[in-house]
């Protein structure tokens, strides 16, 4: 195998090996490179889907710290952090198609949008989207306290958006339970718990840091 | 440790067993050892020495460039000896519970079985 087959495969594993923890590629990556290509084939230009396959399921699996002996609390940690991740995604998708494509098309809020000054709800619903966005970078940078504060932010200013475009029909109880029922608020407070948990909030030396993700976990089954 | 321990970790360890190898080394030798059934791949084998070292079974031995390419080598320590040879004497214990010359002889259960078959047939085919 001469060297520009080196530099292509290498490069191949080495894109795979994004799979991994920064601290730890920087540490363990050329090595498990080396070893990638001592047992390549002559010639070899492409990875094998067996070392691509364990070398993605090794990644995640460190970065869930399966593959390491880090106290179960840090595990727990990772894994509520990335829970709220996922939960807060899944509110932008919600909110965003709700408020700009399916707003429009559903009657039952189309019969009183009337009432109010059309066009009022947009402001809100734009800033609730943006502080969920902020809350998401938040989360990725383990600002635990701007998390805190932009979630419940993000919710008021969307739930606002959508009293504007519901209007007084709020008050005769169906459209409310229509919204119980619809909201993305279990995302929301799924979210809030688990950034409380995160590490670097305070709390996440809590002796039973799980609570959060129990707590989640029934909070998002019932959204599903 | 004993009893829990993986297969591919086994290997690992029995491939240290002769002298200090680099990643792909133990790949190979774990390979020849278990006549071709262990076939590691490289997620596999650095999870293992990553929890190996950190139970103290093995340790790094020396970094160096080979061809441009970064090898680090890999000593079994006193602790991975012992863990290795405690558990192959657990696994020729076990293994004696099946392989032992009273389990050599057909049992008459399974000798009765095969005279079952015909008789099973017979009903079978007219159907």
């Amino acid at each position: 195998m001469n060297r520009s087959d080196d530099d292509r495969l290498g490069g191949w594993y080495r894109a795979l090996l994004l799979a991994y923890p920064a601290a730890y590629r920087g540490e363990r990556g050329e090595e498990i490179v080396g070893t990638l290509l001592d047992g390549a084939r002559p010639g070899q230009r492409w990875p094998s889907p067996r070392e691509a396959c364990g070398l993605v399921v090794g990644g995640l699996r460190s970065r869930v710290g399966a593959a390491t002996h880090r106290p179960a609390r840090d595990i727990w940690a990772d894994g509520v952090q990335l829970a709220a991740l996922v939960v807060l995604a899944v509110a932008v998708c919600r909110a965003t198609w709700w408020f700009f494509w399916a707003r429009e098309s559903h009657d039952l809020v189309n019969a009183v949008t009337a009432s109010w000054p059309p066009g009022w709800w947009r402001p809100p619903a734009v800033a609730g989207i943006a502080a969920t966005v902020a809350a998401i970078v938040a989360i990725a940078r383990g600002w635990a306290v701007a998390a805190v504060v932009l979630i419940p932010t993000g919710y008021l200013a969307k739930l606002l958006a959508s009293v504007f475009l519901s209007g007084v029909q709020l008050s005769n109880g169906s459209l409310w339970s229509y919204h119980i029922g619809q909201s993305e608020q279990w995302l929301y407070v799924v979210a809030a718990l688990a950034a409380v948990f995160m590490p670097g909030s305070g709390y996440g030396a809590s002796p039973k840091p799980s609570r959060a993700l129990g707590v989640g976990g029934g909070g998002t089954r019932r959204q599903a | 440790m004993s009893s829990s321990m993986r297969t591919p970790t086994y290997f690992i360890l029995a491939a240290l067993l002769d002298e200090p190898l680099h990643g792909y080394g133990i790949v190979k030798r774990a390979e020849e050892l278990s006549s071709g059934r262990v076939r590691l791949t490289a997620g596999t084998l650095y999870a293992a020495l990553d929890r190996l070292s950190s139970a103290g079974l093995v340790r790094t031995d020396r970094e160096e460039i080979v061809n441009g390419r970064a090898r680090r080598s890999y000593v079994l320590t006193d602790a991975g000896l012992e863990a290795v040879r405690e558990e192959a004497e657990w696994m020729a214990e076990a293994a004696k519970v099946v392989t032992s010359d009273r389990r050599q002889q057909p049992s008459p259960r399974s000798a009765a079985r095969p005279a079952a078959r015909p008789v099973t047939r017979t009903v079978v085919m007219p159907a």
